[in-house]
């Protein structure tokens, strides 16, 4: 498989590539140039220390076994409800997807909330054995799993409705349904499957809040005590942060030998694919997966019996809103720009997007609170104040953070397309600008779609970075709920998540029913 | 003596769209017939609901004599019928090798792994592509891929082949080197097949039986010679005159 | 199709850019003080002087890295005009570095002199106290506990709470027995703690939230949490720790402006306000905070400090202390 060859207007492609990468740079660069330097300051021994104490290690090697639990079982869910919500006949399906998909809207601290009010000892649910369940490391397994598995069944799914139909059909015409799903679509779609193992295994480990509200310590911990405590030393944390940096690049490196070599599979037509009949299976398994997308939807259910005896919460919601919605739409659509941008180039390998790629994964993996002191160190300056003062801050460090959400499914996408629409394209004069805003945009437009919508979800309900360094005056909406739920009334705190799940839950419909449309198309 | 593959006035509409309105067609065992038509008369769907994929609102697709769908349903699933498939696309599975596409159909229906060494072995032997086995789709060129579709669709022993313009994207050279090996790979085996096509050039270079779809009806089919002394249509004459004498 | 989309969303985005860099007078102050409590103070200021107040609030410890920590971060190129503190030992770290700009309100004049610093560069007022938050149904009232020993107290095991001593209040806490109890005493005691299986709750309202659902019998929280604990009419009683021995540990809000802020003018303005009677009043009824001057007036379930037997402490004490312990505690915690 060579690289392609571009056509006549020679510059525009390169130009393009390096303004993107220029960006993305910029965006993520700065913040890890700074925690370097912070990390050389406090010299090099003294920063080191701590790693290595072995209970270091030690806690290391935990979270990681608590990460790994987390994606095992979050992949399981999530592959099995893409698969039978998205290509099943199963009962109420766009219904279930939707449902399923809302613990993405909040921070997963919420949901552990949510889960304590339900199963805690005087939880409506509630007992001794539940709430010691609940506050161990497998209740902790379980609420990440169940938080993160959305993310997987949104990336698989987004791979299974861009199989080729006639890889499918061929298939059914020589083996039965099951193992079509198995040995021909799953493995298809095993990149997609595997970068989102890839972000629910960087979510789990790098989690804070809700290990350390169910009491089981993680490594994470270290790392912020180094940075939330009167002991202030962002050397020590950041070299702490390192061997997480080192775990993230890893993960990349092993993706890629696993997965990297995979051929293409060919972009044909899309043409409306009938589901596979469960047939006498339809109703208990449409049961099942009904009743477990509902039981998931628990914590929600807690928080909405909370909230109904909330007084005036509207008055606490401020601007709130229009600064999240605001400031998620721009940095989703600058990740998805610069996605469509690199991940073009991911796709058909130009020289250096494997390198960005992996910046991106770095920016992921990092501590949040990490990134975020460099993000300070990087823009509070005179000269880029106009940026540090607005909520522009909160745009370039989701965006930088987020950006890997944009670039990789668009990769995956693009890569499933032959090379020669392009050059085809190029032949007759077309040039690069052109051949993306005229074959590539519309041919994945709805890959395109999907994707601005998952970073746009994940920018929404960004929590851990924003709070660091916010404008004063203008916060988002789960910046809000964190400060005011020091204290604050529970039922207005638990009413202004379910307003975040409603916004959250509003663009998703939004964005699937517009998806929906462009597949008759 | 039944025809391997019969359709008996299948309907099929879609969205208030009559793609077949009527259409009655027979295979006989070692029969090659092509299908053709002019584009959007219906011919993928046609394929498509001899597969299986679709079922027909009236009329039904018999098997051997045994019904196969009828009564507006699918009564044998697509993987029960003993037929094969090549794609005008190919549908080649990109993450598995040559081998692998070939052997995937073998294992869905238990054939035992010896056997199933063997026939893959002998056919990839014959179509020319013995040293490519191990080799993904996406490392061949476009006539080794078309080998390997052909391959895919025999090592199964199918009852019928059924061809959705496989050789359209080629060049001549191509299309006419694959034609003969399709028509000599057929008739080697006697496998009956159903060969759907646009090109009255290319129909020719592989049979001279041939089955006219318009506007969702068959309306005629037979040896060309018949057609040409009594055309059906104006476009059956026109296709025809179009080969020249 | 993406296009007009685009474009739209770039002119939203340099609109909020352009809007952010209009310039009228305006105060921009970090608290650490419950945005619950603090945000309508900063109202009443804005309406008394229509100067507008931009505030960066604190969430609850373990949820952000805290906005002192902020400060900390942002010192070469100070954003914040005024840091009102929650605690009275934080501060320091900012005055040890030399980030803060003296300022003797002239509303501080009777504000006990203990609870301020000479030159104005630390003033204390609206107190919070170091409470027990008990659950009377857990716990009968013969069985009440009246010291913080009673959290080691093998009767209890398993059945108490404190927040992270890593952070918070918590922190000051812990490093007012190692300044009381000396290093060793006050090891032992934390070292029985964990043998009594003590629970680690993430934060004082994490502590408030296992009382009052029954969770535990009782633990160590701050004033406004137990107050608001009692207001959602949960079976709970507050208890003012060693009233009879050490005392109970006393943590005024400290006022603090931060040297190079933006607007300095207004931030001596918005800091006379808080430090006025009327404020001490307000966070009294509000927020359950004591208030330090004694001719304050205060609801029924309030105590002014002068009328609890208070930890003598030095807090500038404290701030180096609790900066010596933290690896001890890491450990303890099980971080390391």
């Amino acid at each position: 498989m060579g690289r392609s060859r571009v056509g006549p207007s020679r510059w525009e492609e390169p130009v393009a590539f390096g303004v993107a990468a220029l960006a993305l740079v910029v965006l993520v660069l700065p913040p890890f140039a700074a925690i370097a330097i912070e990390l050389v300051e406090t010299g090099l021994a003294r920063a080191l220390a701590p790693l290595a104490s072995p209970g270091t290690w030690a806690l290391f090697v935990r979270s990681a076994g608590l990460a790994v639990a987390v994606t095992l079982l979050a992949t399981l869910i999530g592959v099995s409800l893409a698969f039978l919500l998205r290509r099943t006949d199963l009962v109420g399906r766009p219904a279930a997807l939707l449902v399923h998909l809302f613990p993405l809207a909040l921070p997963p601290f919420l949901l552990a909330l949510g889960w304590f009010h339900a199963f805690g000892r005087r939880g409506a649910l509630g007992s001794e054995r539940g709430s010691a369940i609940l506050f161990s490391d497998a209740g902790a397994a379980a609420v990440l799993a169940l938080a993160f598995a959305p993310a997987i069944t949104a990336l698989t799914a987004l791979a299974l409705d861009g199989i080729d139909a006639s890889i499918e059909e061929a298939a059914l015409v020589v083996a039965g349904p099951w193992r079509v799903a198995f040995e021909i679509l799953l493995p298809v779609a095993a990149p997609s499957i595997g970068f989102g193992a890839l972000v629910v295994f960087s979510l789990a480990f790098s989690e804070l809040g809700v290990p350390i509200f169910l009491r089981v310590s993680t490594y994470p911990a270290a790392v912020f005590a180094r940075l939330g405590s009167m002991a202030y030393s962002p050397g020590e944390a950041f070299a702490l942060a390192l061997p997480l940096l080192g775990l993230g690049l890893a993960l990349v490196a092993i993706e890629r030998l696993v997965l990297g070599r995979r051929p293409p599979a060919v972009l044909g037509l899309q043409r409306a694919r009938p589901a596979f009949a469960l047939g006498r299976w339809r109703t208990p398994t449409s049961v099942l997966a009904w009743a477990f997308v509902l039981a998931a939807t628990t914590p929600l259910v807690a928080l909405f019996f909370r909230a109904v005896q909330a007084r005036g919460w509207t008055t606490w919601i401020g601007a709130s809103v229009g600064t999240s919605l605001l400031t998620a739409s721009a940095a989703a659509t600058l990740i998805t720009a610069l996605g469509i941008v690199l991940g073009h180039g991911l796709a058909r390998r130009r020289y250096g997007s494997r390198a960005l790629d992996a910046l991106g994964v770095l920016a992921f993996v990092a501590p949040a609170t990490a990134f975020g002191v460099g993000i300070i160190a990087t823009w509070n300056h005179a000269a880029t104040e106009a940026v540090y003062r607005s909520a522009a801050i909160l745009v370039v460090a989701t965006a930088g953070r987020y950006a890997v959400l944009g670039l990789r499914p668009v990769a995956l996408a693009v890569h499933q397309s032959p090379p020669q629409l392009e050059e085809a394209a190029a032949v007759f004069g077309a040039g690069f600008f052109t051949r993306l805003a005229r074959i590539v945009i519309p041919v994945h437009a709805r890959a395109i779609a999907g994707t601005w919508l998952l970073a746009f979800v994940f920018c929404l309900r960004d929590l851990d970075l924003g709070v660091l360094f916010y404008p004063p005056g203008r916060e988002t909406l789960p910046i809000r709920i964190f400060t005011l739920e020091a204290n604050g009334p529970e039922p207005v705190v638990a009413a202004l998540a379910l307003v975040q799940v409603g916004i959250t839950a509003a663009a998703v419909a939004l964005g699937l029913a517009l998806l929906r449309r462009r597949r008759s198309g | 003596m039944s025809a391997r593959l019969a359709l008996c006035d299948v309907h099929v509409r879609i969205s208030s769209d009559d793609i077949l309105a009527g259409v009655s067609l027979s295979l006989a065992a070692g029969e090659i017939l092509a299908l053709l038509g002019p584009s959007g008369s219906g011919k993928t769907t046609l394929v498509r609901v001899a597969l299986g994929l679709v079922a027909p609102d009236r009329g039904s697709v018999l098997l051997d004599g045994e019904r196969a769908s009828g009564d507006g349903r699918i009564l044998v699933a697509p993987e029960a019928r003993g037929l094969a498939v090549v794609f005008q696309d190919l549908a080649l599975w990109p993450h598995l090798t040559v081998e692998g596409n070939l052997r995937f159909g073998l294992r869905a229906r238990g054939v035992p792994r010896e056997e199933s060494r063997a026939r893959i072995a002998a056919i990839l032997e014959r179509v020319g592509l013995r040293a490519l086995g191990r080799r993904h789709p996406g490392e061949l060129s476009g006539g080794e891929r078309q080998r390997v579709a052909i391959a895919r669709a025999l090592v199964l022993e199918p009852r019928a082949v059924l061809m959705d313009e496989p050789l359209a994207n080629l060049d001549v050279t191509l299309k006419r080197e694959l034609g003969d090996l399709f028509r000599d790979l057929l008739a080697e085996r006697g496998t009956a097949a159903l060969y759907v096509t646009h090109d009255p050039r290319e129909a020719l270079g592989l049979t001279r039986q041939w089955a006219i779809l318009e506007r969702g009806r068959i309306v005629q089919q037979g040896g060309i010679a018949e057609l040409r002394a009594r055309p059906g249509s104006a476009f059956v004459r026109a296709l025809l005159d179009d080969l020249g004498a | 199709m993406l296009r007009p989309c685009l474009r739209r969303i770039a002119a939203l985005a340099l609109g909020v850019l352009a809007a952010c860099g209009s310039r009228q007078e305006e105060v921009v102050a970090y608290t650490s003080v419950d945005q619950v409590f603090s945000e309508p103070v900063f109202r009443a200021f804005e309406r008394e002087t229509g100067t507008p107040v931009r505030a960066v609030f604190d969430t609850e410890e373990t949820k952000s890295t805290g906005v002192l920590n902020r400060l900390l971060a942002e010192a070469t190129h100070p954003q914040a005009d005024l840091f009102w503190s929650g605690d009275p030992v934080r501060p320091f770290l900012l005055i040890r570095r030399g980030l803060i700009e003296p300022y003797a309100s002239p509303s501080a004049r009777d504000i006990p002199a203990a609870f301020r610093a000479e030159d104005g560069a630390w003033t204390g007022f609206a107190a919070r106290a170091r409470v027990l938050l008990v659950n009377t149904e857990r716990v009968p009232s013969e069985k009440m506990p009246g010291s913080l020993r009673d959290l080691a107290d093998p009767q209890w095991r398993g059945q108490t709470a404190i927040a992270n001593p890593l952070y918070g209040t918590t922190s000051i806490h812990v490093a007012a027995l190692f300044s009381a109890w000396g290093d060793d005493a006050a090891r032992a005691f934390l070292d029985s703690l964990r043998s009594n299986d003590v629970k680690i709750a993430s934060s004082n309202g994490e502590v408030k939230r296992l009382v009052v659902s029954g969770e535990i019998a009782f633990g160590l929280t701050d004033t406004d949490d137990a107050h608001e604990a009692t207001l959602t009419g949960a079976p709970v009683a507050v208890v003012y720790p060693d009233q009879q021995g050490d005392g109970t540990l006393v943590m005024p809000t400290v006022a603090v402006l931060i040297r190079g802020g933006p607007n300095a003018a207004a931030a001596r303005k918005l800091a006379d306000f808080l430090l006025s009677p009327e404020v001490e009043r307000e966070m009294a009824e509000t927020a359950a905070h004591m208030p330090l001057r004694a001719a304050v007036a205060v609801p029924p379930n309030v105590s002014r400090v002068g009328d609890v037997r208070s930890m003598p402490v030095d807090y500038a004490r404290l701030a180096e202390i609790t900066e010596r312990i933290q690896p001890w505690l890491r450990e303890w915690v099980g971080l390391e």
